[in-house]
């Protein structure tokens, strides 16, 4: 059999992906993670002294302290498997990669375990978001040195 | 509890429905500001205006439309020059963060025109705070 065949063979045999109700559960699931983190900063603008601009900062660590307790408790993965890239893109995906990895290799030691092991996944989101978010940064100043917009 | 659940999501719609007035205004200056309130008030980019305008300072707290909000800091600076046109105070500040329209509507209710200078005061240094 060569390659060819055994390729139109594979896709005639392989259980189709259901793209449109993954992408819908991906959008339900993703839209309720940032309508919680919407609620949480208005709380913070609420009851707290904080503008719409340095409530980000208290919000982003709300989600990733709640997504780590999910994850600890063992419910972030049920919400994962429904939601997929919804759970996955937002902050909370974030903390579920490096406290799953963290409770994964727990058993290795902290040294080498958990802390050579945490950022086996989330090192990668770290390196390439340090590098868009300078390439971005690089490209506004550019834009803004030009005067085609402002900060 | 499906019926609690279509409670809910009806209030959600009627409350997001809800039409308030467009600006509120706070003089506590000896001028005329009607020229001030209409540039807020011919400006199609806003929804919803807190104006508080004392001697010497001008504190206005505005929303924007949805798709106006890429362009909140450029809406910033042209609403300020306007004011500034008609208006000749240095001490213009206007702001589209929703901190300033919450801490605005308490001000409203303020009686003592000293605790609403202390109050503007505060905000303002808030809405400045970088981090």
């Amino acid at each position: 059999m060569d390659d060819k065949k055994y390729a139109k063979l594979e896709v005639i045999h392989s259980p189709k992906i259901p793209v449109l109700k993954n992408t819908v559960f991906a959008f339900l699931i993703g839209g309720t993670i940032c309508l919680i983190g919407q609620v949480i900063s208005y709380f913070y603008m609420f009851y707290f002294d904080f503008t719409e601009r340095t409530s980000s900062n208290p919000t982003v660590a709300t989600i990733v302290f709640i997504a780590m307790l999910l994850t600890g408790f063992g419910h972030y993965k049920k919400i994962g498997q429904i939601g997929g890239a919804g759970a996955a893109v937002p902050i909370s995906g974030f903390a579920n990669a490096v406290v799953s990895a963290a409770i994964e290799h727990k058993s290795e030691g902290f040294v080498l375990g958990v802390g050579g092991n945490m950022f086996k996944l989330a090192g990668s989101v770290i390196l390439f978001g340090v590098v868009s978010a300078f390439f971005v940064a690089l490209i506004k100043t550019i834009l803004v040195k030009v005067g085609v917009v402002s900060w | 509890m499906k019926k609690l659940l279509i409670f809910i999501v009806i209030c959600s719609f009627l409350f997001g429905c809800q039409a308030g007035e467009k600006t509120q205004i706070m003089n506590i200056s000896d001028e005329n500001i009607d020229e001030i309130a209409s540039v807020f008030e011919e400006d199609r980019r806003l929804t919803n205006t807190i104006l508080i305008v004392q001697q010497d300072e001008v504190f206005a707290a505005i929303q924007v439309k949805t798709l106006s909000k890429f362009h909140k800091r450029k809406i910033e600076n042209d609403l300020k020059e306007k004011v500034q046109q008609v208006f000749e105070v240095k001490n213009v500040t206007i702001s589209a963060d929703y901190k300033a329209t919450l801490s605005s509507r308490e001000i409203l209710q303020e009686k003592n025109s000293e605790e609403v200078r202390g109050k503007v005061e505060e905000l303002v240094a808030l809405l400045e705070e970088k981090t």
